[in-house]
């Protein structure tokens, strides 16, 4: 999609009416921050004049960094690096020297391929970002690094409970109070029909812990992606969608990408990031907040910030030549 | 398999990955260097979608062989990503009508362990390009339900052309109503809280609150201030559906208020007011019509 370039204020960036950003910290980890909406209300004026607050109401928030109007950030720049201290802690990762960007990684065939499609057109000659500011990281201690790996070891992570956070939400006293209340209050709800899946009231990091170590629930979270938001898919949680967008071969520039993925996480989805027009890569990243990835034709010239993480399509040779480096 | 299919491979994986096959007389290599790929993805932490190549493109070829022979490999593949400590999705269709979805949902948590399953929409008719968002959503709200853990989204624009901004706007939200129907559904604890809210706001006509807690405030003001723009309005006890004095919510706040004041329940009101206009009525003759 073509964003317009004539727009002086990115429209992704404008806060959703009466929302505030706010963030709610672990007690196992107090440091992590996990950012929600926050819809304040008007009181409610009843008939016979009597007013009666109303309990601002808090809402999953996908928006990211960029959600939060305080936030001041580059796309050049990319975002800060959230997770960076998390990956480190854990003792088991290493920083190498990447190769070099080829060609291929920018969807070329050879170098001569790229110089001349350069010099036919002015806005194909690829921009280097001088900001790298960080070497790849692979596992170093000889075992998989993965949060179904720790969740195994027993090692509830923090990105475990920032998602317990996050998808909680006060569901426990909800919980409670639903199976007493009447339908006039605000947490009367109906019992569901869950087939089968296994709903607790309430999400402990525990509980997290859990379904990632038998399987049933993933945490897409490349280390190399120390920006993301942890977030979790699997049956016994809220129900996630992702968004692909598609970016023109012809012309687009990285302020117009990130824009683009601004656009689609503001109302709510992630993003997958794929040249739809050219149909080359198809990525998947988590529905939440993504930064723009080092996809296509922006190669890893990209500064190493502004990725989150990916999934990859074990059938798809273009996901996974282009992001399992 | 797919060669007696209405409409083959639709998936560009797919599609390549079976051109590399017959071009090279050999198995998919991904499928032959699996292990090999769980190692490096385990050194990073990448998790799996493991596609599926072979998914429906038309409702005909909803459910086929090709389809859960696949869903079968994806299953063994899920179980030794797993042995290597790699996290595992598994990607699902496509276009199945209503009545064969649950079988996906199925067929995926027994074969793949109840692995996450992924799924795109599904589409639940062909006939409606331009609004496929809906088709699907119509898919993905169900499958949602029976436990698919992530919805991709679908656009207007799917199979027609490369979505622009307001077309990535209404695939979010749309697929977002299917998202939370599902949660409702299953009934997560405090997933209605948001319903319970708007309706409150609804029902006491904070008309700024019911734009604000819906999922696109901006629309749901705009089509508000159609026809009642003023700011009057926003506090107005109608909307220009009903009218001032038909509407329903309005009504039964007056009947609650009568019932308050009189100390008597809101059913003896109503039959108290019932009682009365039948016999005014009567006393007017029975006539429908009343000259004004």
């Amino acid at each position: 999609m073509i964003a317009n370039k004539e727009e002086a204020q990115s429209p992704s960036r404008e806060s959703l009416p009466c929302s505030t950003r706010v963030y709610l910290s672990g007690s196992q980890y107090p440091d992590i921050k996990v950012p929600m909406r926050e819809i304040a209300l008007h009181d409610t004026h009843s008939v016979n004049g009597q007013v009666h607050p109303n309990e601002p109401v808090r809402v999953y928030d996908t928006s990211g960094p960029w959600g939060d109007p305080e936030f001041t950030g580059l796309v050049t720049e990319g975002l800060p690096a959230t997770r960076d201290s998390w990956v480190h802690s854990r003792g088991d990762v290493e920083a190498y020297e990447g190769r070099e960007v080829c060609p291929g990684d920018n969807g070329y065939l050879s170098t001569k391929h790229a110089e001349s499609a350069a010099e036919s057109r002015a806005d194909a000659a690829l921009k280097r970002f001088p900001g790298l500011k960080r070497k790849p990281l692979r596992a170093s201690k000889g075992h998989p690094v993965t949060q179904l790996w720790y969740a195994r070891q027993g090692i509830v992570t923090p990105e475990m409970e920032f998602i317990a956070i996050r998808e909680n939400m006060g569901r426990a006293k909800m919980a409670e109070e639903s199976r007493t209340l009447n339908q006039t209050s605000l947490e009367h709800q109906h019992p569901g029909q869950p087939w089968g899946a296994s709903i607790p009231d309430q999400i402990t990091p525990e509980f997290v812990r859990d379904e990632v170590a038998r399987g049933r629930a993933i945490i897409p979270c490349n280390i190399n992606h120390p920006e993301l938001e942890p977030m979790i898919i699997g049956r016994n949680f809220l129900v996630k969608i992702n968004a692909n967008i598609g970016n023109s071969a012809v012309a687009s520039s990285i302020e117009e990408e990130v824009e683009k993925m601004r656009w689609a996480i503001k109302w709510g989805g992630g993003y997958r990031h794929g040249p739809l027009d050219r149909q080359k890569y198809s990525c998947h990243p988590r529905m939440d907040f993504e930064e723009l990835s080092r996809a296509n034709r922006h190669g890893a010239d990209l500064p190493g910030t502004g990725e989150s993480q990916w999934a990859c399509r074990g059938f798809d040779m273009g996901n996974f030549q282009g992001h399992a480096h | 398999m797919t060669a007696r299919r209405a409409t083959g491979i639709v998936s560009r994986g797919g599609s390549i990955m079976a051109k590399w096959c017959l071009a090279h007389h050999q198995e998919n290599f991904l499928y032959t260097h699996w292990d090999d790929i769980c190692d490096i993805m385990a050194a990073y932490d990448i998790s799996f979608s493991i596609g599926d190549g072979l998914r429906p493109g038309s409702i005909a070829d909803a459910n086929d062989e090709a389809q859960f022979a696949e869903l079968k490999v994806q299953g063994e593949l899920t179980q030794r990503a797993w042995d290597r400590g790699v996290q595992v999705m598994n990607e699902g269709p496509g276009h199945v009508p209503m009545h064969k979805i649950q079988e996906n949902m199925t067929k995926q948590l027994e074969w793949c362990q109840e692995a996450p399953f992924y799924t795109l929409g599904p589409l639940t008719t062909d006939v409606a390009p331009g609004y496929d968002h809906i088709t699907s959503g119509i898919g993905a709200a169900m499958i949602g339900w029976y436990g698919c853990a992530m919805l991709c989204y679908v656009t207007p624009k799917e199979h027609l052309g490369l979505p622009n901004r307001d077309d990535v706007k209404e695939g979010v939200i749309t697929y977002k109503i299917a998202a939370h129907a599902a949660d409702l559904a299953k009934g997560h604890p405090g997933a209605q809280y948001r319903d319970n809210a708007l309706s409150k706001a609804r029902f006491e006509f904070r008309w700024e609150d019911q734009f604000n807690l819906g999922l696109d405030p901006e629309r749901a003001r705009e089509f508000h201030d159609e026809t009642l723009p003023q700011d009057g309005a926003k506090t107005a006890h109608f909307c220009s559906m009903c009218g001032p004095h038909f509407c329903a919510m309005k009504i039964t706040e007056d009947v609650r208020e009568y019932a308050r004041k009189q100390g008597v329940s809101e059913e003896e009101v109503l039959s108290q007011g019932l009682d009365d206009k039948s016999k005014e009525f009567l006393d007017q003759g029975s006539e429908i019509y009343q000259k004004s």
